[in-house]
């Protein structure tokens, strides 16, 4: 067979063009996934204890090594992958006012085949963790403001609500706010609607429009994507909002749909285990707290007359909550524990004289889990309720104030433990209003960080 | 200038006369295809010959070959009938008059052609062939065969309706023109002898009752002449459109697809898994965007791209369509070109652009 000067011609192009080909396979093996973008960015400063490490690609994630990010100093934590973003979620808050190293080891895989070769690394600092509150405003709507825990600066203005914000909620990486705002500036048709911010303050907007019904106190699920929240239906314009039900709400697509099958359900003081399992809520058709598996449905009721919020440990194992309990000639109100999923009920707090004659309430885990911080007055009393403390395991009772014109609540602890948040307001005062203050757990110094303030917690 | 084979004997081309069609190698082709067809269905009824798999396994063929066939007959009786009516309508000085000779002209012209002659890759073989015919520059010819299938309305709208304006859409038609473009550049170097079969062996031509004197002056006779030289073409084409069609139909029915979807994320092995899959599904360009199109959530952007633009230029029942055409040698020219081309620009999108 003889060669033409044609298939002299094909032949070298085919030979250019596999050698292309190869080239380019080679070449192409040796680009790696392109990382877009971080959080925290780079450099950044005073960032939050409780951020999750973001690392945005180019392309979806397939796969990553367990060690794929890593902090220095070191703490442990999950790492995940959703779409093309890799997370890292710490299993402890940071420390504050702290350098972080942050390493993304090299391995992690788009779903083009392309891996990152390289460790991709970068610095932030954490700041102290900030408190956030309802500032009460007799001249226009209560709006939600912010402070430093020291209470040295004045409090910060982050709502620009045109009605009084009634409740708000912290995203778990503190990136992001929830709350309630009542439709209009005289509240009388009763409705309010939930808004979303920024935790600087920017970028309000409306999450969900309400214009029947009060939505109100929501809760952020774990990863940051629902909200549940109460939802009361009100049926004529100025008629008192109906009975309490629980709704999801999706916080990118605003979705919304009723957590129960069964409309007659009522729901209310929701909350979600730290592992994202569970929900409980007051049940009042149940008298009592039910518990609600996300993962399989199951449920589990815990009796309980006192129908308030409970407090959720933060590995998910138990629930602490007031209950009222009787014996034949007495009766008081004590902190319970309910291990969970098993349902077994532990009595935590009783009486120095181990009686029955305290009225305890609002318990709150520490974040470690071994204490429980709790208020406690006497039974039957007019006096304010104290501050008091006792280990996981209901010993070691001790009160952490003593003025019993002072009334404490709402109790929160901050990220490392060393400091509560809490509500007071004075019993004696005739126009007296809450105030919000700290306490430091191991002197017992307490510090006023607004007046008048409502319902404080940690913006970590 | 060089010129070609073609331009220097345009008479001797054009005067020829219907020779007899090379039957009995086609009979031979059938049934070599149909015996291999029928081996594959026992074998795979292995072990314990399990007949009743392989009648299962038969009449899976039987659909997927009458869906192919079916599918492309209207288009090939559609560039049948175009190529009839070049044959006795278009003369050779108008072609000459026309169309540029340069290489590069020549193929950019070819690229383009397809917007005059709206055919998929079944309507454009008839048709290239009968413009060869008429002493159409191979370049032109080599770039409108494969351009032609994408580069035209029909398949515009189909391709806008999957996928909407964007990326697929704007890079099927760019890679379409440069690969159709340069391989055209490519058979510039040949000479028309070395690439077309021979018309005694193609069988290509007019009746032997037309003379073109006498029937020019009459309209109606010229028309009958055209449609019976359609009907001549469509039958010709249609044998290998048969074998091509069976060819196609044998390896769906027995080279497993889901081995190829596996891949739809790597960035190389997705390319030529959609490669091979357009060759061996040889579905026809109007509509093939709505099956890439399914795939578009799970395979990368190149890959989805070399299916759009390699699967119209060659499939297994156009490259057999090819051999009504065009030597072996150059079947597999054409083959492999576009192949390296649409493989180098898909990788490249790949590694490197997305």
């Amino acid at each position: 067979m003889t060669v033409s000067k044609f298939d002299a011609v094909v032949w070298s192009v085919m030979a250019l063009l596999a050698g292309l080909v190869t080239a380019v396979i080679f070449l192409g093996s040796r680009v790696g996934l392109a990382v877009v973008g971080q959080t925290p960015p780079p450099g950044a400063a005073h960032v939050s204890t409780q951020t999750q490490i973001r690392v945005q690609f180019e392309d979806t994630l397939d796969s990553a090594p367990d060690t794929a990010v890593t902090l220095s100093p070191f703490i442990s934590g999950a790492t995940r992958l959703e779409g093309d973003t890799l997370i890292f979620q710490p299993a402890m808050p940071l420390t504050p006012d702290t350098v972080y190293d942050v390493v993304v080891n090299a391995g992690v895989q788009g779903e083009n085949g392309r891996t990152l070769h390289d460790p991709l690394t970068w610095q932030f600092q954490t700041g102290q963790p900030r408190i956030l509150f309802i500032k009460p405003d007799p001249e226009g709507p209560d709006q939600l403001f912010v402070a430093d825990a020291n209470g040295r600066q004045p409090p910060v203005q982050l709502s620009q609500a045109y009605a009084t914000v009634l409740d708000f909620a912290v995203a778990p990486d503190s990136s992001q706010i929830a709350y309630t705002v009542f439709t209009n500036d005289q509240q009388m048709s009763g409705t309010a609607d939930l808004w979303l911010m920024n935790a600087d303050g920017s970028n309000q907007r409306m999450l969900l429009a309400c214009p029947e019904a009060m939505c109100s106190r929501p809760v952020w699920t774990p990863d940051g994507r629902r909200l549940v929240y109460e939802r009361r239906e009100i049926l004529n314009p100025g008629a008192p909002p109906g009975n309490p039900r629980l709704w999801w709400l999706d916080v990118s697509s605003g979705q919304t749909v009723p957590v129960f099958q069964d409309s007659q359900l009522l729901g209310l003081f929701a909350a979600i285990s730290p592992d994202g399992r569970w929900l409980s809520y007051v049940s009042p058709t149940d008298q009592g707290i039910q518990l609600y598996n996300l993962e399989d449905g199951s449920g589990l009721l815990v009796p309980n007359k006192m129908g308030t919020a409970v407090s959720w440990h933060p590995r998910s194992e138990e629930i602490a909550l007031a209950d009222i309990v009787t014996a034949e000639t007495d009766w008081g109100v004590v902190i319970t524990a309910v291990s969970i999923p098993d349902g077994d009920v532990t009595m935590l707090s009783r009486s120095e004289q181990g009686g029955l004659d305290v009225d305890d309430s609002n318990p709150a885990w520490s974040p470690d889990g071994n204490r429980l911080a709790f208020g406690r007055k006497q039974a039957r009393s007019a006096m304010g309720r104290q501050l008091w403390l006792m280990d996981a395991d209901g010993t070691a009772v001790v009160p952490l104030s003593g003025d019993p014109d002072i009334h404490h609540s709402a109790f929160f602890w901050s990220p490392d433990g060393r400091t509560l948040l809490y509500q007071r307001y004075n019993l004696k005062e005739l126009y007296a209003q809450p105030g919000v203050w700290v306490i430091d757990i191991q002197t017992g110094q307490t510090t006023e960080i607004a007046y008048p303030a409502t319902q404080p917690a940690w913006l970590p | 200038m060089e010129t070609t084979e073609l331009e220097q004997q345009p008479e001797e081309v054009a005067g020829h006369t219907t020779v007899p069609a090379p039957e009995k190698r086609f009979q031979n082709a059938i049934r070599l295809v149909v015996g291999v067809l029928v081996l594959l269905i026992l074998i795979s009824a292995l072990p314990g010959l399990n007949l009743r798999f392989a009648g299962d396994r038969l009449q899976t063929f039987t659909t997927i070959f009458l869906g192919i066939f079916i599918e492309a007959v209207p288009f090939l009786l559609a560039g049948s009938l175009v190529s009839g009516f070049i044959a006795v309508f278009v003369d050779q000085n108008t072609i000459a008059r026309y169309v540029p000779r340069r290489a590069v002209p020549a193929a950019f012209t070819g690229a383009l052609m397809g917007f005059a002659f709206p055919v998929c890759e079944c309507g454009v073989v008839p048709v290239t062939r009968r413009l060869y015919q008429k002493g159409l520059p191979l370049p032109v010819g080599i770039a409108f065969l494969l351009s032609a299938p994408v580069i035209n309305p029909v398949v515009l709208v189909s391709t806008y309706a999957a996928f909407g304006f964007g990326p697929v859409l704007i890079g099927r038609y760019v890679l379409t023109f440069i690969i159709a473009f340069l391989v055209g550049l490519v058979f510039h170097f040949a000479k028309p002898a070395e690439v077309l079969r021979p018309p005694e062996e193609t069988g290509i031509g007019l009746p032997d009752s037309y003379h073109a004197p006498e029937a020019a002056a009459k309209g109606e006779k010229r028309a009958w002449t055209a449609v019976v030289t359609a009907a001549d073409d469509f039958l010709d084409m249609a044998r290998y459109l048969i074998i091509g069609s069976m060819l196609a139909a044998g390896m769906q029915t027995f080279v497993s697809q889901a081995l190829l979807l596996q891949f739809g994320g790597a960035p190389v092995l997705s390319v030529v898994a959609m490669m091979a899959l357009a060759f061996v599904l040889s579905i026809c360009s109007t509509v093939d965007a709505f099956l890439a199109l399914s795939f578009a959530g799970t395979f990368t952007t190149g890959s989805i791209l070399s299916f759009l633009v390699f699967g119209p230029m060659v499939d297994i029942k156009s490259a057999m369509m090819f051999l009504g055409v065009f030597r072996r040698r150059i079947v597999l020219y054409l083959i492999l070109l576009p192949l390296l081309f649409t493989l180098l620009f898909a990788l490249i999108i790949n590694l490197f652009l997305t």
